[in-house]
């Protein structure tokens, strides 16, 4: 199959103004009033501990960085929060960060607002449910702009004996050391042994798109849950890995949120346990769906697409839409072939390689498996320092009749620079006008706040859909825009998403609501 | 059941200390290097050069040009996405990527046609054509450092590449955390 840029469509021009964070605090702009959202949501919903992780941009004076926070709130279920905790890792170096008040509201469609409050002040964000127990957020503030996740703390898990387990892992960020930002991505994977103590441990860091190869943990690895009280209320700790030093806040014992501590390095991601099995080439088969992000040296880079594995060594019916940067490059073009490795340590690390007769180069990559279903995965071509995870794939087939329905969203990207989208998207079965939603997305600067953006447009599945689907939609609020996305769906409740515009880049995902 | 061993006399008994510290000492290093060799047989092979695909910066291939600014674009239509300039040179024009806007004028450099440029970068390939991906940049007296040795944007960097008392002055700047 040969696709072509031609799918690529103009984008309306995004009004460019000076980012100058210190000239004022700006104006939000607020679209007109939405219909009466619906669904079953409301500030009732979010109601408990969350433990949440972002990183974006954000404004020191006239300079602007990369900054990441993590951390855990606690929502009472009528729009008060009544305590939380948070590790950020800013210009200003990093900090741990009471949260001494603060307040939300959730809409009947998952969407809201949330304000946090610590002794710096209030800092402001947009959230939407995808159910009561997790979501995506954003922050909506002039002098910074972030997006992520939360998820609902479990916290019979907030002790070192509740995270005996193995982990694989997934950083990424800038390290700063000695003294010019390199980006940098560490994959990888360790047994906690319950106690605090870290064995097993092995990563592949890759900084500037140069590989480090296979590691081994440096010497000093540990984790420790807080036992000052900030474990046992909020599920708070501290570890190094990889040689790093981290904080980190348990979702579950499934799943820890960790954030760098050192104002050296800023980096920022989740372990996820790893299912105990001898892993092998055998370990992964099947239709995988991927979505990776980082920079590169043209700027950020972002890439979305899907394989399948055989069991045996080998990748076929690979496509895939990377935008680096502006540049759109898509597979096939030519004759792609690949192969694959699963390291002999059965550690489940392993290699991840193929190529397009008529693409220079090569597409190379490191992959841990969570389990035979998912993954971490890193690109480690020359110039390229992205990151991500791949998912098994639903055999399909996947319909507008099977989509159909409402979805979270989060989409991040760069335009003038970072931004950051949050919102609610609802899909028809029908085969035209099919996706409508609203969003609320921060474009970093004074007055590039944006709440309530409507948007509409159409959702073209090409069966039997667990290809590269079309996904335009257009917000004609306060200007003209279209976000032209190449969608890739996992299975009918998660469709990943790349932008593939020229003068943005930008990635996300749509969760299905209940 | 055996007795355990006597030293007698004292000369052979310090001997078979010698001997046994001798002995740890090697079965130690046999250890390290068994250790070793168990962690290297466990650390997988991973490629250590992918090839370069297209728009890579190969830092062996750093030229310097020299011209004057036909134009300039904090973001132009075409990629990478960024600060361009298109910069009339004695052997033609050609299209330089300075990367963000906002690190310029962070830095208080700016660019107008007229200017006489004078840049260090890589010619690249991308997708839609060639760019010319600049690491340092010079107009008069003036010199800026866009990109690190690998071609890495320092755009990415701000404040956290500032000495720590210049970082402590942005840092007060900052809002909220």
């Amino acid at each position: 199959m040969n696709r072509s840029t031609k799918r690529l469509f103009p984008l309306a021009a995004i009004l460019f103004a000076s980012l100058c964070a210190a000239c004022g605090s700006g104006t939000a702009i607020v679209g007109p009033p939405p219909p009466p959202p619906t669904g079953n949501f409301s500030s009732a919903s979010l109601k408990g501990q969350y433990a949440f992780s972002m990183s974006g941009r954000e404004a020191c004076g006239n300079i602007f960085d990369t900054f990441a926070r993590a951390g855990t709130f606690f929502a009472d279920g009528q729009g008060h929060i009544t305590g939380g905790l948070e590790d950020v890792n800013t210009c200003a170096g990093a900090a741990t960060l009471q949260f001494t008040s603060g307040s939300y509201s959730i809409t009947a469609n998952g969407r809201g607002t949330l304000n946090l409050t610590n002794s710096t002040g209030t800092t402001n964000y947009s959230v939407t449910l995808s159910s009561t127990t997790q979501g995506f957020i954003a922050q909506t503030d002039v002098n910074s702009t972030a997006s992520g996740s939360f998820q609902r703390q479990n916290l019979a898990a907030f002790s070192n004996p509740a995270l005996a387990a193995e982990y694989v892992f997934d950083f990424a960020g800038v390290d700063y050391s000695p003294i010019t930002p390199v980006p940098t991505s560490i994959v990888g994977r360790f047994s906690a042994d319950g106690g605090g103590g870290i064995s097993n441990g092995l990563f592949d860091a890759n900084y500037n798109g140069a590989p480090s190869n296979q590691q081994v943990f440096p010497p000093g690895a540990f984790y420790q849950v807080d036992t000052n009280g900030d474990g046992t209320t909020y599920g708070r700790g501290t570890a190094n890995i990889a040689g790093f030093n981290f904080a980190f806040y348990v979702v579950d014992a499934s799943r820890v949120k960790f954030i760098s501590t050192a104002v050296s390095a800023v980096y920022q991601g989740d372990a996820f346990a790893q299912q105990k099995i001898t892993y092998d080439v055998s370990s992964l088969k099947g239709d995988f769906a991927f979505l990776i992000g980082g920079s590169s040296v043209g700027g950020a880079i972002a890439t979305a697409g899907r394989f399948t594995a055989d069991g045996a060594g080998n990748i076929t019916n690979v496509v895939l839409d990377e935008n680096n940067s502006g540049s759109i490059t898509l597979l096939p073009t030519g004759t792609v072939t690949g192969s694959y490795t699963v390291d002999a340590n059965h550690l489940g690390g392993g290699t991840l390689t193929w190529t397009d007769s008529k693409v220079p180069g090569s597409f190379s990559f490191i992959f841990y498996l969570i389990s035979p279903t998912a993954a971490v995965f890193q690109e480690i071509d020359s110039g390229i320092t992205s990151d991500g995870t791949f998912q098994a794939q639903t055999a399909g087939p996947i319909t507008p009749a099977s989509l159909a329905g409402d979805f979270a969203l989060v989409w991040t990207g760069v335009s003038t620079d970072e931004e950051d989208f949050v919102g609610q998207l609802n899909l028809t079965s029908a085969s035209g006008n099919n996706a409508s939603g609203i969003m609320d997305f921060n474009e970093f600067g004074p007055g590039k706040q944006f709440f309530d953006i409507q948007f509409s447009g159409p959702l073209a599945i090409t069966a039997p859909g667990t290809g590269p689907n079309t996904f335009s939609v257009t917000a004609t609020f306060p200007s003209p825009t279209t976000f032209n996305f190449t969608a890739y769906a996992v299975d009918s409740n998660t469709v990943l998403l790349v932008g593939v515009d020229k003068t943005r880049v930008i990635a996300g995902s749509i969760a299905r609501q209940p | 059941m055996t007795e355990p061993a006597q030293c007698s006399p004292i000369r052979e008994c310090e001997m078979q200390k010698t001997t046994l510290v001798r002995i740890s000492v090697v079965l130690f290093a046999l250890l390290l290097v068994l250790g070793t060799s168990v962690w290297a047989q466990k650390l997988a092979d991973r490629p250590r050069a992918a090839a370069m695909r297209s728009l890579a910066y190969d830092a062996t291939q750093e030229t310097v040009i020299e011209g004057t600014v036909v134009s300039y674009s904090a973001e132009a239509a075409t990629p990478p996405i960024g600060a361009h300039v298109i910069l009339q040179t004695a052997n033609g024009a050609i299209d330089l990527h300075l990367g963000g806007a906002s690190y310029l004028q962070a830095n208080h450099f700016s660019l107008a046609k007229g200017d006489s440029v004078s840049v260090v970068g890589v010619n690249s390939a991308t997708r839609q054509g060639s760019v010319f991906l600049v690491r340092v940049i010079q107009k008069g007296g003036q010199s800026l450092i866009l990109r690190t040795a690998k071609g890495a944007p320092l755009s990415l960097a701000g404040a956290r590449a500032l000495s720590p008392a210049q970082r402590s002055q942005v840092a007060s700047q900052a809002g909220p955390r």
